[in-house]
């Protein structure tokens, strides 16, 4: 999220997209209705399903899997055409303005292709994809897309000098082409191959596209649109995105995102309290994950992982891996702080260049992602697999093949808190026990209310749990595991030799044990957030007492240490957590250590402190400042506020707990304020800037440059041309990498699908594209070898599959998470939502003759699975149209949380094992977005068949 | 130390104002639960919630080492004591016969589990991983970059990375745990690391 749930109170319209937050995220439903109650807000959902969120929205439509594109951009159309666009916000804090390379050319004109489309590699060169360049500066061009006073030393910046039309909005300098459709008679921007390239996506009468290929009602597409980007492009207002798995389990789900980030950028929404893009992440921890780098493409911190021909050495790494503009130019601080973290002792013995070649360095251009996984299992390359709390066999995408590869493993390694699919894989309906010759471990583990350790929420909030009781019979907690396996290793390897055995006797895993033998875990957070090398040997003592606090002050020398540098500073130090304790006024009774110095207790005797998270690492004393509006709605008083006045109260809490980076709750926030200065909306303001070069007021932690042109850390070459305003304004996304374009990208040339989204079909489709001859994201890889060589098992129905004829789409219950198995052994849970069950539309149900409760089969081309059948309205045909004629399409909802075992396996059985088969991933494809290769688990075909 | 903000709260009464409470970041006053518990014996600590990603915060209520009670924490601005039914039946992870409870074995071919104990499981692992690591590792592979002229260089270069092993899952685990799981998986030079957010 780039906001976080609290923050959803300040929203004035919510868009609900491929997510379902009123039943998988109940507890946030309140801050939407607070909104509802306190601000008017709308909200808006648009799902294949009449959903638990639907029943409690303004307005819906149904919309057919996989058509997210094109709604989206039909969105920006009608954005443009109505000229609802909040032009301050898009002439300073994005790419609109810059002009394109001539060589570009769009799907509008390669029907369907982006230019650089290699036909036999199957992927594009992106060398067209960027913009014109000023000779003189090598900067990017920007032109005035709307008449502005431009500020001498940012060109294409300034405050817009008018005229308005009568909305009240700018009216672009070029207008009349704009409102005719000639945009190629334009000034080449980004906005105008924008506007044109979203031309194609029409929402006028039962021809356009948001009618054939999503089947909406346009009178409907029309009223949403008119309440989103009608309200939200105002300067005052902010529209909300909330997005899930629904978007982005897809062969083009990257493009999806993209398409919303773009509209939100038009509109002005994006770094706003109340706005942004926000993906209502899974699992309780799922963020905190891939902030560690528990992913194949990235270190932790997000870092990206070295390859062998790009960065043999580490010189070679940061040179290739730094960018000239923007946060990451500190590569090298952040990448030699986590080597150190790694290798610390043995790089100060032998420097850091050793230390990288220890790491390991992947082949270029190779996908080693989930989907490449299970792939190179299938294929035998991969022998031994080690889960922590995974249970793919459930979750993974096509699962019958991701289980049939687990068979050829020779080992599998899994901690969990329960017996899952995976780890009786040996044993799943249909299959020999005996003639699976894989060796299985099962290692019992510690619940979260049995170990201490902090969890990051979809807000990027850390925040800290205690060990509440002791874990049933000898599980032990996954550290517990990892720390004894390590020794193990590291004594085997010690003992022994073997390759790069330096990677492995010379980590630095230095952490004390307790007398059960489990690791510090104080000193594991130390490491994640940062100190500075203790000088001589090192210890322990000596590390706390130089804590890094901020990525800023990590060095590129290697005498920082920092794993995670993202989380650099979430150490607090004792004295912060005494200034927070004054305010509350318990100082006074806060323990004290030996010396008489406030020492803040941890871990387990930190149980006696409920209530207030007084823990180290997530425990920040900020003081929260309190600023009033005045009842014209525009003055903000710092103090000695008026008695009309209201108080400003966003919810961000700074207190609680401790959010990434540097405990920034909205991120890109520099865009909540205009170029002069002023917020964008004034009830909702986090900053102010005084002309002195000093924040007014400042609610959030700031996300742009804040020191004045008289600080040492200004830049050389802005001194005397820009202040902290200008300068601030003109970066305001300053995690972006490209000199003279730290803003929000219309057009980006990271994507490897195209610079713009375009509309797809899924892999599995019941009609042709019509928006042009390519069926599929001609960049996602369409056929992986599994489907190559066995196409009749693991392969992919034909367009408009006469076999296949339902569009499939899978979904979550309140009642169960994720795979199943922390829910499925639970009876409360259980009871409420005991079995698997088919949602089909009245429609559909007469035309097979299926009854609500009876028994059902549904069917694709990789497997079967059984559930009752549920008829409801919550799903109904759509009309689209096929090849020119209209056609309806019946659309089938599975729940994936069933398997084969548990309390409720998914069918009748209970306490054991099913011999039926339940998971809805057996009948997904394995076939992945072409950025990220997420699985396209939400748009398949099947059939159906009742049972009995 | 006996004192929790909760039972301080209860002896000051309106001590702490709710100006102060402001300055922190708490926008309402803790609720001061002065009526007699069920719980009152239960020692109390917070929880976050295990299930998704909003990060509801609990009161856990734990007398003679077992979980007695579980509630939504008022303080938290999060959730303000509100629960889903999930959050609500954490209890139910920890009170709950089906748990592991043993290290639990399956040989090649078995047809059931056996029960082992951590001393050889521990080892009996790591041997696994050592073997398997060093019959698959890629220690060096050769390279092919352009000189100045444009002409194809081939050399040698240290890749390190294990190619047999496969890592998944984080999304459950804490963030020590994740952290230590991303070294130790990267210091045995895995590359096929994944887990939940990528499905
Ligand atoms: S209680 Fe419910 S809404 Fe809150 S974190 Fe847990 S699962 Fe999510």
């Amino acid at each position: 999220m780039t906001n976080h749930w609290v923050d959803l109170k300040n929203a004035d319209v919510f868009m609900i997209c491929g997510a379902n937050p009123s039943e998988n995220h109940p507890c946030s439903w309140k801050w939407l209705e607070k909104a509802r109650e306190e601000r008017g807000a709308k909200i808006i959902v648009v799902d294949p399903r009449f959903t638990r969120s639907a029943a409690r929205a303004d307005l819906f439509s149904f919309l057919r899997p996989g058509t997210d594109i094109a709604f989206f951009n039909a969105l920006i159309k009608y954005a443009i055409d109505n000229n609802y666009i909040n032009w301050e916000y898009v002439q300073n804090y994005t790419n609109a303005p810059i002009l394109v390379n001539p060589d570009f050319k769009g799907p509008w004109e390669l029907d369907g292709y982006f230019s650089g489309y290699d036909k036999e590699k199957k992927k594009y060169d992106t060398k067209t994809w960027n913009y014109q360049t000023d000779p003189a500066t090598g900067e990017p061009i920007r032109v005035q897309l709307i008449p502005i006073a431009e500020d001498p030393t940012f060109h294409g910046r300034g405050v817009p000098i008018g005229p308005k039309d009568a909305n009240g909005n700018y009216i672009p300098v070029e207008w009349d082409l704009i409102k005719a459709g000639r945009y190629d008679e334009m000034q080449p921007t980004v906005f105008a191959k924008l506007a044109k390239h979203v031309s194609r996506y029409t929402y006028d009468g039962p021809d356009s596209v948001v009618a054939k290929v999503c089947g909406m009602d346009p009178e409907k597409f029309k009223e949403i649109a008119e309440t989103y980007v009608g309200i939200t492009h105002k300067r005052e207002k902010t529209g909300n995105l909330m997005y899930a798995m629904g978007l982005t389990q897809s062969t083009y789900g990257t493009e999806k995102i993209r398409a919303f980030a773009i509209l939100q950028a038009l509109l002005g929404n994006t770094g706003l309290p109340g706005g942004g893009i926000n993906a209502l992440r899974g699992e309780s921890n799922v963020q905190g994950s891939t902030d560690f780098g528990l992913l194949s493409h990235i270190l932790p911190g997000y870092i990206s992982v070295p390859n062998t021909t790009d960065h043999p050495t580490l010189d070679k790494y940061l040179e290739k891996s730094t960018p000239k503009a923007g946060i990451w130019t500190w590569l090298p601080r952040f990448f030699k702080s986590y080597l150190m973290a790694y290798y610390g002792p043995y790089a100060k013995k032998n420097g850091l260049d050793k230390a990288y070649d220890l790491h390991p360095k992947v082949k270029k251009g190779k996908n080693y992602t989930h989907i490449a996984l299970f792939e190179d299992m299938y294929a035998g390359i991969i022998k031994g697999l080690i889960a922590w709390g995974q249970n793919p066999v459930v979750g993974g995408a096509c699962s019958n093949l991701e289980a049939a590869a687990m068979d050829k493993l020779d080992w599998f390694v899994a901690a969990d808190l329960w017996e899952t699919e995976s780890m009786n894989f040996w044993r799943r309906p249909g299959v020999e026990p005996k003639d699976i010759k894989t060796e299985v471990w099962v290692l019992p583990a510690a619940s979260s209310v049995e170990k201490s350790g902090a969890v990051t929420n979809s807000g990027r909030l850390a925040q800290y749990r205690w060990k509440a009781v002791e874990p049933p019979g000898e599980a032990k907690s996954d550290a517990w595991i990892m720390h004894q396996l390590m020794k193990a290793l590291k004594d085997l390897y010690e003992a022994e030799g073997g390759k790069n055995k330096e990677a492995i006797t010379e980590l630095f895993w230095a952490y004390e044990e307790d007398e059960h033998g489990d690791p510090n875990l104080d000193q594991v957070q130390l490491e994640m957030s940062g100190f500075t090398w203790p000088e001589g040997d090192f210890s322990w003592e000596a590390a706390f007492k130089k804590p890094v606090f901020g990525f800023a002050n990590l060095k590129d020398d290697g005498s920082t240490v920092s794993g995670t540098w993202i989380y650099c500073g979430q150490w607090a130090s004792d004295a912060d957590i005494e200034s927070a304790a004054k305010i509350l006024k318990i100082d006074g009774q806060l323990p004290k250590g030996d010396d008489g110095k406030v020492k803040i207790p941890r871990d387990k005797q930190v149980t006696e402190w409920n209530g207030i998270p007084f823990n180290k690492a997530q425990w920040h004393f900020q003081k929260t400042n309190v600023y009033w509006l005045g009842s014209d709605g525009q003055t903000i008083y710092t103090e000695n506020p008026p008695p009309d006045a209201k108080l400003i109260d966003l919810g961000i809490s700074p207190n609680w707990a401790w959010a990434w980076p540097v405990n920034r709750r909205i991120i890109y926030n520099r865009n909540s304020v205009d170029w002069s200065g002023k917020p964008f909306a004034p009830d909702k303001a986090l900053f102010t800037f005084k002309d002195d070069e000093t924040l007014g007021m400042k609610i959030d932690v700031p996300d742009f440059y804040t020191q004045p042109s008289s600080d040492p850390a200004f830049p050389e070459e802005l001194r005397g041309k820009a202040t902290m305003r200008t300068r601030s304004g003109a970066t305001s996304f300053f995690m972006n990498r490209e000199p003279g374009a730290l803003v929000a990208r219309l057009f980006s040339n990271s994507m490897v699908d195209g610079p713009f989204p375009e509309h797809y079909e899924p892999r599995e489709s019941p009609v042709k594209n019509m928006l042009s001859s390519v069926q599929n994201n001609p960049a996602a890889v369409l056929e992986w070898p599994s489907a190559k060589n066995e196409p009749e098992k693991w392969g992919f129905a034909e367009v408009g599959d006469k076999r296949f004829p339902y569009v499939c789409t899978t979904y979550r219950v309140t009642e169960h998470w994720q795979a199943g198995q922390m829910t499925r052994n639970n009876s409360w849970l259980g009871e409420a939502m005991p079995e698997n069950f088919v949602e089909i539309s009245k429609e559909l149900a007469d035309e097979l003759g299926i009854k609500n409760g009876d028994l059902v089969e549904v069917e694709s081309l990789r497997g079967k699975v059984q559930g009752v059948a549920v008829v409801t309205v919550r799903l109904k045909p759509l009309e689209i149209g096929d090849n020119g004629t209209a056609r309806k399409i019946h659309i089938v909802g599975l729940t994936w949380h069933y398997g084969y075992i548990g309390l409720f396996t998914g069918g009748p059985e209970r306490n054991g094992m099913s011999k039926k088969n339940y998971a809805a991933n057996q009948l997904t494809p394995h076939v992945g977005d072409a950025n990220t290769t997420i699985p396209e688990s939400k748009a398949f075909l099947v059939n159906l068949r009742k049972v009995k | 130390m006996e004192l929790s903000r909760r039972s301080f709260l209860k002896l000051s009464g309106a001590g702490i104002g709710v100006a102060a409470l402001a300055q922190l970041g708490f926008t309402t006053p803790a609720y001061a639960a002065d009526v007699e518990l069920r719980i009152r014996e239960a020692k109390e600590s917070t929880t976050v919630c295990p299930y998704c990603s909003m990060g509801c915060s609990a009161i856990v209520s734990v007398q003679d080492g077992k979980i007695v009670g579980l509630e939504g924490l008022p303080d938290s601005p999060i959730n303000r004591a509100s629960l889903c039914s999930k959050g609500q039946s954490i209890i139910q992870v920890a009170n709950n016969e089906r748990r592991l409870k043993k290290v639990l074995y399956r040989a090649p071919g078995a047809t059931d589990w056996e029960e082992k104990t951590w001393e050889e499981a521990i080892p009996a692992i790591a041997r696994l991983i050592k073997d398997t690591r060093d019959a698959t590792f890629v220690e060096t592979e050769e390279i092919t970059t352009k000189d100045a002229t444009g002409n194809d260089v081939k050399t040698e270069v240290t890749a390190n990375r294990c190619e047999g092993i496969a890592q998944l899952g984080g999304a459950a685990l804490d963030n020590e745990e994740c952290y230590l799981a991303s070294k130790f998986a990267r210091a045995l030079g895995l590359v096929y690391i994944e887990h939940q957010a990528r499905i």
